[in-house]
């Protein structure tokens, strides 16, 4: 299965702490400084918008976001072109550029202190025509997903589940990791494997 | 399994004729791909259909310290001059009089998830944004609009725009008949009509359904169209006072009455007559001068008139003229319940604020209109999704845009009322001040538009975010003013028609530039946007907030019993304003506060451009600023004359205006230029207009030439709207003076 457009979230902890206005100086940093891979064009400030896409990174390939979404503030990293047309790889990809910028913000002392929940993770494919919101494409995506995972998480037990029912919405996945690692742990892992479809 | 393609997956559900328009933009986009489509055919092309520019689509972006090159994959491939084909684009979607269905607003939704930044935004004309979409997904988005009835077509270039409405047709208690049906007769009557392909510009049209209320604005349109009746053979007929030539833009123009009653059998063919018209005589070369308030304006209402009605007369017949008539006659909205009363239910906490400023009482006994007071005009999807829902639930396909950038549900039974307003606030969708002073209007400003200079949008957030938080306590008096922003002089957030305007501009000081805004008060909204506000001179934005503090207080302070805010205005006079305002227009030292170097949301350091570093530019920037504060003083002469009734004066002074800051900019070069009107226009022209130092990026020459025309054809007999008119060109001047003094002699900080 090809999905080109694959979304990833974790969340923060403690959310009320955190001023989303403080993530307009980081990205624009992160465009001046090249932090990231990939081509960074512009920040797009929309936390006045109720529990909405809060603060952007526009890129060409990637958009960074510290999202609000659903009330549940976190890192949304949004693969919007195809780096790999394997899936596994996508997510392989996916994943690991996630957990780069969530360790990036970790460490940026503008953030005060910020840290994610890597126990928690929300994947959506933004592609309803591959992908529509319903049982049979978590049956289709499950064994691509679980591999991803694995190589994330080590052998630490995992849950997947459908995020919502809404035919609507974005086929989205939520993957509860109860025993899961810390950031560093779980990009070093990453850095220690092969893509997963070698 | 999933199907393979959009097109195929949609095939059979989109109107035949638009599926094959959008097959056919494909093919143009191969077409240019593959280096066959000329890039200006192809930008007009893609234009018409709703797909336009955005910030950084040359490719380069100051990022605060320097300009990147952004290295799109596409290379040099592009999508029309100096835009290149992968930078992130715009699409626009037209909503004809705002009408809309949830399960239209699905769809955005899901595009806005899928193609965009899971924004929708409502523009001042009724429309929806979807922000930063790559081209090549334009062709499935049209697609799955059209699957739910919604083209993109002609919505932005040189075409009939989205014809708008009054959100309250059908149901407003003022209104003499509903113009919904009439302007969706004529929204596709003109959409790819053969008379409307040819225009040197955009031509915008709106109906409005009264003459008091603003809602259709109908007055600042190049064509307006005013419900009326008129008792003919003892019959009351329906028909329409009509309005051309009116705009916003750089200098607005008020429209002309072009018949105060035409019969709605009429209104097709006017519209057609005036589009040839306007094709055949309208200006193709000069942008700047094409829309069609300027060819109004030289040829003189009487004759455009004569014009319009003689092509009126030779039209081919149409069945369309008249076709849609009966059904506008039987049309009816279908509300979903029963009207009712909202008596004996327990007030929820804030639904009396929220009721107060959000729900209007339709004409229809039982029925209410509310108004989401959407922030900056954004809803995300999720909240889209829900109000989706919630529309089913209360109000069925009554749904609205309108062109305060506001959703509003229509048909809403009074008993609905409790419920409706916890379920909206549940999604954030709650919020009170629907129309008042925090629901502020304003256009995308620094945030995606190209044109843009100050972030109106930033600008916009911070006021309505202090508003909102002492909105309990903001007086009476003050708590129903409009206020409206635009990014540039352009006027998209529609500042001319505010009490309170912003227009973003940028100053220079010391090395810096630093992000303005120039205030504009006494605008009027009421009547159809009947009288344009003045600029009273450029304030910091930082300084804004509390430039808006003081107008306010003092308004409250000062205002006699009843006295409205332009009355005001007015009352005060232009001296007294410009004295509340000169405090606030001193820049402190970047080493002081360095916050006024930037803009609002914005933490880069301001910039326009990439301007290099002129190392004498301390003692010229000083002996400009002294004389181009004598043209700014005398433009503020004209401004009392015109407040006096001495339109001659009024003309004279904003001339001399002119000169003063032509003579400035000639001292930066020329230190001897005699103040001979003839000396200082040659001296002008040579050194910054033929040399193009004086064009601006987007503008071109069009600012020079406003001294040019004045010097070379001095006005016969002003009156006060080219007094006004002149006004307004020569702040424009002077402001394209600051701008070309920054850009020619250097700051540091580009």
């Amino acid at each position: 299965m090809s999905l080109n457009r694959i979304s990833i979230k974790y969340f923060v902890r403690r959310p009320e702490t955190i001023d989303p206005g403080d993530f307009i100086p980081v990205f624009q940093k992160w465009i001046q400084n090249h932090t990231v891979e990939g081509l960074l064009i512009d920040v797009v400030d929309y936390k006045h918008v109720y529990q909405g896409p809060g603060v952007i990174l526009i890129g060409h390939e990637v958009d960074y976001a510290f999202d609000l979404s659903e009330g549940r503030p976190g890192l949304l990293y949004t693969r919007k072109r195809a780096l790999q047309a394997d899936l596994r790889d996508a997510l392989h990809d996916a994943f690991r550029l996630a957990l780069i910028a969530a360790e990036k913000i970790e460490s940026d002392g503008a953030l005060h202190g910020i840290s994610f929940d890597t126990s928690e993770v929300i994947v959506s494919f933004h592609d309803r025509l591959l992908a529509p919101n319903k049982p049979e494409t978590l049956d289709l995506v499950r064994e691509d997903v679980s591999v991803a995972l694995q190589a994330i998480y080590g052998d630490a037990n995992f849950e997947i589940e459908l995020a919502s029912d809404d035919p609507r919405h974005l086929f989205s996945i939520r993957v509860v990791v109860p025993k899961a690692d810390d950031l560093p742990t779980l990009i070093a892992r990453l850095d220690a494997g092969v893509p997963v479809s070698s | 399994m999933a199907a393979n393609s959009w097109k195929e997956i949609l095939d059979g559900q989109m109107p035949e004729d638009w599926s094959h328009e959008i097959d056919i933009f494909e093919g143009q986009m191969e077409l240019r791909r593959q280096g066959k489509l000329d890039e200006k055919v192809f930008a007009e092309t893609r234009l018409r259909r709703g797909v336009y520019g955005q910030r950084y689509d040359n490719g380069q972006r100051h990022d605060g310290i320097q300009t990147q090159t952004l290295d799109f994959p596409s290379g040099d491939l592009t999508k029309g001059p100096n835009t290149v084909w992968d930078a992130p684009g715009m699409q626009r979607i037209k909503v004809p009089f705002g009408g809309l269905t949830p399960d239209q607003l699905d769809v955005l939704a899901q595009l806005a998830e899928e193609y965009s930044d899971h924004i929708l935004h409502v523009t001042t004309r009724q429309d929806f944004q979807l922000h930063y979409v790559h081209i090549e997904d334009t062709p499935d988005i049209m697609r799955r609009l059209a699957a739910v009835g919604i083209t993109t077509r002609e919505a932005c270039g040189n075409v009939v725009r989205n014809v708008t409405a009054c959100p309250l047709a059908g149901v407003c208690r003022d209104e003499t008949f509903d113009v919904s049906p009439y302007a969706k007769a004529m929204t596709f009557f003109l959409l790819g009509h053969d008379d409307t392909q040819d225009f040197g510009r955009k031509f915008k049209v709106a109906f409005s359904g009264c003459g008091d209320n603003p809602c259709g604005l109908v007055k600042m349109h190049d064509l307006g169209l005013l419900a009326k009746t008129k008792v003919i053979d003892g019959e009351e007929k329906r028909g329409f006072a009509i309005y051309v030539g009116g705009g916003l833009g750089a200098v607005p123009h008020q429209a002309k009455l072009l018949t105060d009653f035409l019969p709605e059998e009429q209104i097709l063919p006017l519209s057609q007559a005036i589009s040839r018209v306007f094709a055949r005589l309208g200006e193709k070369k000069n942008r700047n001068r094409a829309r069609i308030k300027f060819l109004v304006s030289q040829l003189g209402i009487e004759q455009f008139r004569r014009l319009v009605f003689e092509e009126m007369e030779s039209l081919p017949e149409d069945v369309r003229w008249t076709e849609f008539i009966e059904d506008a006659h039987q049309h009816v909205d279908n509300p979903l319940k029963s009207g009712s009363s909202l008596n004996g239910q327990t007030p929820l906490e804030g639904f009396t604020e929220w009721y107060a400023t959000n729900v209007y009482h339709q004409r229809q006994a039982g029925y209410h209109v509310v108004t989401i007071n959407l922030p900056l005009g954004d809803i995300s999807s999720h909240q889209a999704y829900h109000l989706a829902d919630i529309a089913r639930k209360y109000v069925g396909d009554n749904i609205r845009t309108t062109v305060e950038q506001n959703i509003i549900l229509r048909w809403v039974a009074g008993e609905d009322l409790v419920a409706l307003y916890r379920e909206l606030k549940a999604i954030g969708l709650g919020e009170p001040g629907a129309g008042t002073i925090v629901d502020i209007t304003t256009c995308p400003g620094t945030d995606t538009c190209k044109l843009g200079i100050a972030s109106s949008r930033g600008l916009a957030g911070e006021l309505r975010e202090r508003l909102t938080a002492k909105s309990a306590t903001l007086p009476d008096a003050i708590k129903d003013l409009k206020i409206k922003i635009s990014g540039c002089f352009n006027s998209c957030g529609q500042h001319h028609v505010a009490d309170i305007g912003f227009f973003g501009n940028s100053r220079r000081a010391g090395n810096y530039k630093v992000p303005h805004f120039q205030v504009v008060l006494g605008g009027q909204w009421d009547e159809n946007a009947a009288s344009f506000g003045l600029a009273f001179g450029a304030v910091p934005a930082k300084a804004v907030p509390d430039v808006l503090d003081a107008i306010t207080e003092r308004y409250v302070a000062e205002r006699e019993r009843g006295e409205r805010f332009q009355a005001w205005v007015s009352r005060l006079g232009k001296a007294e304003i410009r004295n509340m305002l000169e405090p606030f227009m001193n820049v402190p030292d970047y080493e002081v506060d360095p916050s006024f170097y930037s803009d609002w949301g914005d933490s880069r350091q301001f910039s326009i451009g990439d301007i290099g570093v002129g190392e004498c530019a301390g003692e010229v920037v000083s002996l400009f600023s002294i004389e181009i504060a004598k043209a700014e003083s005398q433009i503020f002469d004209a401004m009392i004359a015109l407040d006096e009734g001495d339109y001659q004066a009024a003309d004279e002074s904003a001339y001399k205006a002119m000169l003063l800051g032509a003579r400035a900019l000639i001292r930066t070069q020329l230190l001897d230029v005699s103040e001979d009107p003839d000396d200082i226009v040659q001296e002008f022209r040579t050194r910054f207009y033929d040399t193009e130092l004086f064009y601006d990026k987007f503008a071109k020459g069009k600012f020079g030439r406003y001294l040019f025309a004045r010097h070379e054809n001095p006005t016969v007999n002003p009156d006060e709207d080219s007094a006004h008119r002149l006004i307004e060109e020569a702040q424009l001047f002077i402001e394209s003076c600051h701008d070309t003094e920054a850009r020619v002699n250097g700051v540091i900080v580009a």
